[in-house]
């Protein structure tokens, strides 16, 4: 098929080209963009064309309006009258302007975000065709989804169903050592996929071999900035990299780096040669990974044109059947389509490192914020420009009288609006700018604004602003529009009153959208506190964690905790299977007593030697710690009170249990129950065993250190690691931060969120400033009568502050009452959680008076000290 | 010849169209400027020119034929005029005119 140019370019370019010249641009530029496929790519040939349009743009190309010089002399008319009002009072232009282009920027940068997280996977040519498969398992707490599947699902599918148009595979590389010889950098970031890869999904190749590239054994394709960081270069076709455990691997191409907004992240991808992983694995290893029983594969699969996914499920479960045999226990399976990998996965477990994962409640949450700041922004904008119509009234009382129509003093308050949302737009533009690199940094998303992305959005931009005037300036215009011609220049009151009921109405709604963000970041920080707060039940300050990335550290253990021991500022070290609580999910197995029958349990599974109890501060609360001695120890267990609890008054200590099939243990204590998940969930059965199991292995040596001189004892730990292992190189963390690791997704939602409560607070206030203002300015007359009838200051201010007081009491109501029910939603995210109490509501609704009244008082100020001579001479 | 000024881009560009006469078009000069004369500009500012070169009647453009190599879309070529000719036979008259006053110089 022959390649295109982007379409809605060339549509840009028939809108605004002239027919004479069109067919010769329109030509060349389709001629050059063909030329460019073949020299720069196909990417490069679309911006190329983009930006060939964008530069035919002139003057000489531009079709001219056909404009009636009458419409368009009145036009001219309209935008003076309005440069005018604007500049004669400048003070409520700015506090129009700053509102509007604040609101605006914070919109488009929230919107921006949202695209972001909403355009993953897109790229992928047939992305909407393309699925991967999911089981779903049953086990005692419930069912469960998984991305795990056979590595024989995918070459099955290809030759088996003829819907299945393509099928690929990948399995995640374990964190490696990977480098030329000696020169060596700790990896984390691979995959191991079968030859069709490439064909499933549409990552650039850049250089070398673009079919199939890991279709021979032991070859590799590697991305642009990894061949940087090992090679200093990019022309790396030909060399090979060593990859611990895995072999060496030939490099036959090089690719792009995944986009950002790529569900899988990786640095490599290896072709599935596992002959040298099999060799130092355990033996049963490589038969369960090559069975069909055996789940290490995520498989993806293209369909072609007209297969229904439907149906492809429906044959799933025959064939499955044949390859399992008989034997097998039925469970269902199901497609996901990879555009809805990144939001969409939540139930969905055996994630990898590589997958990006995205929270769909989250930008839901933005998307709103992002609307109510510009109803905030356009609210302002309609009570300024409603308030102060008194101003305009003669105007368009003239207007009227020498013969205007309704429609025209429409169009032309319209265009006013117009001429301030587009000067606002502007200003947000800049803001823009400056707002752009702190968002990205808060956010770690980068968010791609370059030339495409931004003409892209244009038409939203558009819309937006179509929706500010229809918001913020439609009603002022037919307000205004209306004044009767007679009455105006007759100078006669005509009826304030009526309007004072929709301003109220739009302040009450500005203030109920901001106390409402306002308890939602109090509520939000309450149970953020908590949860730091929180008792974990074990004790995480002051602990390092080394990984144990290489063999030498794994078999030298016991002389490096000796030798750490040995100084001064460490005071208990023990070996781990892996940190409690880390992003790492404690391994999953079987419990079964023995003796006994019963369905086998799930539980939770961690190992620790004799000093993990007391390093950890873990409670006994019956039985006794390990001996120390190995061939005891290995086979006894704890078990947490939820898994005691479970298995019942059956199983007591001294009693065996079964583990995994394979192992039996003795139960020698029961602990006290402790957090070694995140709050989001509940404390589950745990059994924990000793160090060295056929479970699993040490992974993690747990240091408790002394505060005093820390960098000093980081430095000796690093020494004596260094001396075990091979590379050198020692990577560990502190528990107390692996533990907060947990609520990252919570912690950046509070920054971007405070982040925009605090700037639609400020944008409200602007509008009461200056509807303040306005009020004490028009009544000073009335102040000043008040006053020399014998009225206070205080008294005065009470009359400027009762106007808003309704408008609060307003907002508490309908504010509490939707946070109510929205935050006590999102509470229910958390297994431990705050009550949902009054105080935040109080607390948010007095600040939320206190400002307004005080921005009343210090904009009321002047007017209410004043002289009453000075205000009644003014007639 | 009074008033028939040109710039330095559009006489380059009008001895492009001279040399290719009647077989000139966008691309074709755009891809001489770029390769062979090592001058990066964008195709727009070539189709500016020659407007304007069409305008003061140095070129004169035809409609080619539609070939179904091309989608069948039409191109359309330019060929010089006489006044546009007269011009540059001028301009270069007067440069070699200008040089051949060079006396020896030597440079050390």
């Amino acid at each position: 098929m022959m390649q295109k140019p982007p379409k809605w370019a060339r549509r840009f370019l028939h809108f605004y080209c002239k027919a004479e010249y069109l067919e010769e641009i329109e030509e060349d530029l389709t001629e050059l963009f063909e030329k460019r496929i073949e020299k720069n790519g196909l990417n490069a040939a679309r911006r190329q064309f983009v930006w060939d349009v964008i530069r035919s743009f002139r003057w000489l190309n531009i079709k001219k309006l056909n404009l009636r010089i009458m419409k368009f002399q009145l036009m001219r008319n309209y935008i003076k009258i309005g440069g005018r009002n604007i500049r004669r009072e400048w003070k409520y232009s700015l506090l129009n302007f700053s509102g509007l282009s604040l609101g605006l920027a914070v919109f488009l940068l929230l919107i921006f975000y949202v695209q972001h997280e909403f355009s993953f996977d897109q790229f992928h040519e047939h992305a909407d065709r393309t699925f991967r498969i999911i089981q779903v398992i049953d086990n005692p707490q419930g069912s469960e989804a998984r991305v795990n599947t056979s590595i024989n699902l995918a070459s099955a599918l290809k030759e088996e169903l003829p819907m299945v148009e393509d099928a690929a595979n990948f399995i995640g590389g374990m964190p490696s050592w990977v480098g030329q010889g000696e020169d060596r950098l700790f990896e984390t970031g691979f995959l191991l996929a079968s030859p069709e890869f490439f064909q499933v999904f549409d990552f650039d190749i850049v250089a070398g071999r673009s079919d199939y590239p890991i279709s021979e054994p032991n070859t590799m394709v590697i991305t642009e900035t990894s061949a940087m960081r090992y090679f200093n270069s990019t022309e790396v076709i030909g060399e090979s990299l060593d990859i611990e455990r895995y072999g060496s691997f030939r490099i036959t191409a090089v690719m792009k780096d995944p986009p950002k907004n790529s569900y899988l992240q990786f640095n490599m991808v290896l072709s599935q040669d596992m002959e040298v992983y099999f060799q130092n694995a355990a033996s049963w290893f490589a038969t369960w990974f090559e069975s069909w029983n055996g789940a290490p594969a995520k498989t993806y699969i293209r369909l072609s044109d007209s297969a229904q996914k439907e149906n492809f499920e429906a044959q799933l479960l025959p064939l499955l059947k044949k390859y399992k045999g008989p034997d097998w226990e039925e469970h269902p399976y199901y497609l996901q389509n990879i555009l809805d990998q990144h939001l969409h996965s939540d139930e969905i477990s055996g994630t990898l490192a590589a997958f990006k994962k995205g929270d769909l409640g989250q930008i839901r949450a933005f998307s709103i914020v992002a609307v109510f700041l510009l109803i905030v922004a356009c609210f302002n904008y309609i009570n300024l420009a409603t308030a102060r119509a008194t101003k305009r009234a003669k105007e368009v009382g003239v207007r009227k009288t020498v013969g205007a129509q309704k429609g025209q003093l429409i169009a032309q308050f319209l265009t006013e609006s117009f001429l301030i949302i587009f000067i606002s737009l502007l200003g947000s533009a800049v803001l823009l700018n400056i707002l752009l690199p702190y968002f990205e940094e808060l956010t770690q998303v980068k968010l791609n604004l370059d030339l495409e992305t931004i003409l892209q959005a244009a038409l939203f931009v558009f819309l937006t602003i179509l929706l500010m005037i229809v918001l913020g300036g439609l009603y002022p215009a037919f307000y205004l529009s209306k004044f009767n011609p007679i009455h105006v220049l007759k100078n006669e009151k005509f009826n304030i009153k009526s309007k004072g009921i929709l301003r109220h109405g739009l302040v009450s709604f500005q203030f109920a959208l901001v106390l409402f963000m306002m308890i939602g970041l109090l509520v939000i920080n309450q149970q953020m506190n908590f949860m730091a707060e929180k008792d974990l039940g074990f004790d995480s300050d002051h602990q390092m964690v080394v990984e144990v990335n290489g063999g030498g550290v794994r078999q030298h253990f016991k002389t490096i905790k000796e030798e750490l021991l040995a100084h001064p500022n460490i005071s208990n070290v023990s070996g781990m299977t892996r940190a409690l609580n880390s992003h790492r999910e404690p391994r999953s197995i079987t419990v079964n007593p023995l003796g006994k029958q019963t369905d086998p349990l799930s539980m939770d599974f961690y190992g620790m030697d004799e000093d993990g109890l007391s390093s950890l501060g873990l409670e006994l609360l019956e039985g006794r710690n390990f001996e120390g001695v190995f061939s005891k120890d290995s086979a006894s267990v704890f078990l947490n009170e939820a898994a005691a609890k479970i298995l019942g008054e059956e199983v007591k200590i001294g009693d065996w249990l079964n583990l995994d099939d394979g192992f039996n243990a003795q139960v020698i204590g029961i602990l006290k129950d402790f957090h070694y998940r995140s709050f989001h969930e509940r404390i589950g059965p745990l059994v924990l065993g000793y160090l060295n199991t056929p479970i699993e292995d040490i992974d993690d040596i747990l240091v408790k250190v002394k505060s005093s001189d820390l960098l000093a004892t980081v430095e000796y730990v690093e020494k004596i690691h260094n001396q075990f292992d091979e590379n050198k190189v020692m990577t560990m963390q502190f528990l107390d931060e692996m533990v907060q690791g947990a609520y990252q997704k919570e912690v950046l939602f509070r920054r971007i969120f405070s982040g925009a409560v605090f700037i639609s607070l400020f944008i409200a206030l602007l509008g009461v400033v200056g509807l303040a203002a306005y009020t004490a300015n028009a009544k000073t007359k009335d102040f000043g009568i008040r006053k020399v009838l014998g009225a206070s200051e205080l008294q005065i201010m009470k009359l400027q502050w009762r106007d808003y007081l309704k408008p609060l009491i307003i907002a508490l109501v309908f504010a509490s009452s939707l946070s109510w029910i929205f935050l006590s939603r999102w509470l229910e995210n958390f297994a431990y959680r705050i009550e949902l109490g009054l105080l935040p509501i109080l607390f948010s609704f007095l600040a939320l008076t206190a400002v307004t009244l005080l921005t009343i008082f210090g904009v009321g100020y002047k007017v209410t000290k004043e002289n009453p001579v000075k205000a009644l001479k003014t007639e | 010849m009074k008033g028939h000024h040109i710039g330095e881009f559009e006489e380059v560009i009008l001895l492009i169209v001279a040399a290719n006469n009647k077989k000139a078009y966008g691309v074709l000069i755009y891809e001489i400027l770029d390769n062979d004369l090592n001058r990066k500009v964008n195709i727009s500012a070539v189709h500016v020119v020659l407007k304007r070169l069409e305008k003061k009647g140095m070129v004169k453009a035809h409609v080619g034929g539609i070939t179904n190599q091309r989608g069948g879309r039409r191109k359309k070529f330019y060929e010089i005029t006489a006044l546009g000719k007269q011009l540059l036979d001028q301009m270069h008259e007067t440069r070699v005119k200008l040089y051949q006053k060079i006396p020896k110089i030597s440079f050390q």
